[in-house]
C-alpha cells in the first residue's frame, strides 16, 4: 500500500505565527482522511505545503513518494478554500480549460457530475451563488482520477443542498482502494460517515489521530462530539 | 433493504453489521444470495467504502457472509448458522427489553401481558 | 498543448483590448488621418502621443493582469495546475506582446501617413526608417513588461510592506541598470556596429524654400552606445524574466 503522505518534523512559521510546529503525519494510501480543526489551526498551511506552494523552514515532506513540485500536481487534485475560478468563464469553458492540463481527466465523467451536482454548464461562473461555485470547484477535482485529492474546507459557507450534493458526488466518484482523499473542515456533521481516519489539529500540532470508528468506539461519541471535547 | 446509519450512536461498521444481520435472519437477504459490492453499498448508505469493507470482513469472520474469490460476497448457505444468529439476536433484544422494563419497576406479570398485547397488535 | 490553452485563456481574458479598445482606437486614428489637412499639428501631436500611451498602457495592463489574479485568488487555481511558472508568465506576456505589436503598428503607421501626406516621403520619414524605429520601440517595450512586473512578483513573496518592497525593488532595478549594468554592457557589446541616424533634406521644400542638393545631408546622430545599450537591455530583461519565473513559484504565501 505505502504512504500517500509523509511529513516529518515540519515547521512552517509566518511572521508572528507558527502555522505548523514540529508537525509529523503519515497517511496510508486509499483512505479518506478528515483533517479537523478550527480556523487558523494550520489546515490550509498543510495543504499548501503538500502542493508545494510554500516551503517549510524545517522538516521533510514526501507526497506520493516524491517531493512537492509543480509536476507532482498532475497526480493531485487540489480544491482551494478560496473562490478561485474565473468569473468570466462559463462552466463549459472552465472544464475545457482545465482538462487540457491533465492526462487523468475523464471526459465521460463530466455529464455525470454535471447532473449529480446540478450544474448548468452554459452559465457563467460569475452568475453563481457561492455554494454553486464551490460545486464547480469540487467538480474540477472529481472529473479526474488523481491519486490524491486535497479538499480545503469545501463545506464552509455553503448551503445545505450544495453540501449534500458535494458529499454525494465525492462518494460516488471515489475510486475505492486506489484514491486517497484529505478533506479539511471545521464543520463535520453529516460528513462524518465519509471518513476512515481522523486527524485533529490545533495550533499547528496534532491533537488526536485515529480511525474514525475506533475513536467512536473508544469515546462512545460521534466525531462531532469528540471534536467539541478536544477543542473545548 | 434500508440501511439507516445513525451517526450519533457508536461505530458505523458495527451499525452496518447489525443491520445486515437483521436483514439476513429476517430473510430479506436470502441464503446463498450475492450481496451488493462494497462500493455500491457504500454509495447506497452514504458511508466510506472502507467502513463497509470492514463490516463485511467482520461478518465473514462471524460466518454470516462468505466471499468467493473473483465472484463477490454471498450470504452464507449455512441455515443452522443463520438460525443461531437469529436466536442470539433475539436473546440480545430480550435482555435489553428485560433490563429496561426492570428499571422502571414493572412486574413480570405485567411485562408478559404487555408483550402478548404487542405481539397480537403486530400480527 | 498546455501552453496553448494558457495562451487562449489569456487571449479571452484580454478580449477587451481587441473587442472594445481596438475599434475605438482605429476610428480615432482614421479621424486623425482624415482631419490632418485641417488640423495638422493637433492630429500629428495626438497620434504621436498615442505611441507613448500605448507603450505604458500595455506594460501596465500586463502587470495588472497578473496582480488581478492574486487579487481575485484565481492565482491559486492557476498555480495549482501542473505547469511551470514561466508557462503562465509567458502566456500573459505573449498576449500582451500581440496587443503591443498590433496597436503600436497602427499608431506608427498613422504618424507616418500624416507625415508623408504633409511633407512627402523623404523629408525625415522614410517608410523603412519608420519600420526601424517601430522595431526599436518594440525591442525596448516588450522586455519592459518582464521588468515592470518584477517588483510586484518580488513583493508578493513577503507578507507585509508589499508596496514599500515593490517600490524599493523598482528603485534598485532602475539604479542597478543605469548605473552599473548599462556601462558594463556598453563595454561587453562594444563589438556591435555603430548606429547612425541620417536625415537627408536634399531636394525638399522646407518652409517654402527649396533645399539645395546635398547641402543638408546631415548625419544627425551617430552612436556607438546605441546597439550595445539595446543588447544590454534585452539581456537584462531575459535575466529578470528568469527571476520572475523563479519568484513566481515561491511567492504564494499571501
Amino acid at each position: 500500500m505505502g504512504l500517500v503522505l509523509d511529513l516529518k518534523n515540519v515547521t512552517k512559521k509566518y511572521p508572528g505565527v507558527d502555522a505548523l510546529k514540529d508537525f509529523s503525519l503519515s497517511l496510508d494510501r486509499g483512505k479518506i482522511v478528515g483533517l479537523l480543526g478550527p480556523n487558523g489551526s494550520g489546515k490550509t498551511t498543510l495543504m499548501k505545503l503538500i502542493m508545494g506552494f510554500i516551503k517549510p523552514q524545517k522538516g521533510e515532506i514526501t507526497v506520493l513518494d516524491g517531493v512537492p513540485n509543480p509536476m507532482i500536481r498532475e497526480k493531485i487534485a487540489y480544491v482551494s478554500e478560496l473562490d478561485v475560478l474565473y468569473p468570466w468563464m462559463t462552466v463549459r469553458e472552465i472544464l475545457d480549460f482545465t482538462s487540457n492540463f491533465y492526462r487523468d481527466w475523464e471526459k465521460g465523467k463530466e455529464s455525470e457530475l454535471l447532473q449529480l451536482l446540478a450544474i448548468e454548464q452554459d452559465k457563467k461562473i460569475g452568475t453563481f451563488s457561492y455554494g454553486m461555485r464551490t460545486r464547480v470547484r469540487v467538480m474540477l477535482a472529481l472529473c479526474r482520477k488523481p491519486e490524491l485529492v486535497l479538499l480545503d474546507d469545501p463545506f464552509s459557507g455553503i448551503d445545505l443542498v450544495s453540501r449534500a450534493k458535494v458529499q454525494d458526488a465525492l462518494l460516488k466518484t471515489y475510486h475505492y482502494k486506489e484514491q486517497s482523499i484529505v478533506l479539511a473542515t471545521h464543520i463535520i456533521d453529516e460528513a462524518e460517515p465519509l471518513f476512515d481516519e481522523i486527524v485533529f489539529i490545533e495550533k499547528g500540532q496534532i491533537n488526536l489521530q485515529g480511525k474514525a470508528d475506533d475513536l467512536r468506539e473508544k469515546y462512545s461519541k460521534n466525531i462531532t462530539d469528540i471534536y467539541k471535547e478536544v477543542f473545548k | 433493504m434500508e440501511i439507516k446509519i445513525d451517526i450519533s450512536s457508536g461505530a458505523i461498521y458495527l451499525q452496518i453489521m447489525d443491520r445486515i444481520k437483521r436483514a439476513i435472519v429476517r430473510g430479506d437477504w436470502k441464503t446463498g444470495e450475492q450481496v451488493m459490492s462494497v462500493r455500491d453499498m457504500a454509495i447506497k448508505i452514504g458511508v466510506n467504502p472502507n467502513t463497509v469493507a470492514r463490516a463485511y470482513a467482520e461478518l465473514e469472520r462471524e460466518g454470516m457472509l462468505v466471499s468467493k474469490r473473483g465472484m463477490g460476497t454471498f450470504v452464507t448457505e449455512d441455515a443452522k448458522k443463520i438460525e443461531e444468529e437469529k436466536e442470539k439476536l433475539a436473546a440480545q433484544y430480550a435482555e435489553r427489553f428485560g433490563k429496561e422494563i426492570k428499571e422502571i419497576g414493572i412486574s413480570v406479570n405485567v411485562m408478559t401481558k404487555l408483550l402478548n398485547k404487542i405481539v397480537k397488535e403486530n400480527e | 498543448m498546455k501552453f496553448k490553452s494558457l495562451f487562449l485563456k489569456e487571449l479571452k481574458q484580454e478580449k477587451a483590448w481587441f473587442m472594445y479598445i481596438f475599434p475605438g482606437f482605429v476610428i480615432l486614428e482614421l479621424l486623425f488621418l482624415s482631419l490632418y489637412k485641417h488640423y495638422l499639428w493637433q492630429c500629428f501631436a495626438l497620434s504621436m502621443i498615442f505611441i507613448v500611451v500605448i507603450f505604458f498602457a500595455v506594460i501596465f495592463s500586463a502587470s495588472h493582469s497578473l496582480v488581478n489574479e492574486w487579487k481575485l485568488h484565481t492565482s491559486q487555481f492557476l498555480f495549482s495546475l501542473p505547469v511551470r511558472g514561466w508557462h503562465i508568465l509567458l502566456a500573459k506576456f505573449a498576449v500582451h506582446s500581440i496587443v503591443f505589436i498590433v496597436f503600436s503598428f497602427i499608431a506608427f503607421f498613422t504618424v507616418y501617413l500624416i507625415a508623408k501626406g504633409q511633407w512627402g516621403e523623404s523629408v525625415w520619414i522614410k517608410s523603412t526608417g519608420v519600420v526601424k524605429i517601430w522595431l526599436i520601440y518594440l525591442f525596448v517595450g516588450i522586455p519592459s513588461m518582464f521588468i515592470e512586473v518584477f517588483p510586484r512578483i518580488t513583493s508578493n513573496c513577503f507578507m507585509r510592506f508589499r508596496k514599500l518592497i515593490a517600490s524599493f525593488v523598482a528603485i534598485v532595478l532602475f539604479i542597478g541598470f543605469f548605473n552599473y549594468l548599462l556601462p558594463l554592457g556598453w563595454k561587453i557589446f562594444s563589438f556591435l556596429p555603430e548606429a547612425t541616424f541620417t536625415t537627408s533634406m536634399s531636394g525638399q521644400v522646407f518652409q517654402g524654400v527649396p533645399m539645395p542638393p546635398d547641402l543638408l545631408t546631415i548625419k544627425t546622430a551617430t552612436s556607438e552606445n546605441f546597439l550595445p545599450g539595446l543588447a544590454t537591455w534585452f539581456l537584462f530583461a531575459v535575466l529578470i524574466f528568469i527571476g520572475d519565473c523563479l519568484l513566481l513559484e515561491k511567492g504564494e504565501e499571501g
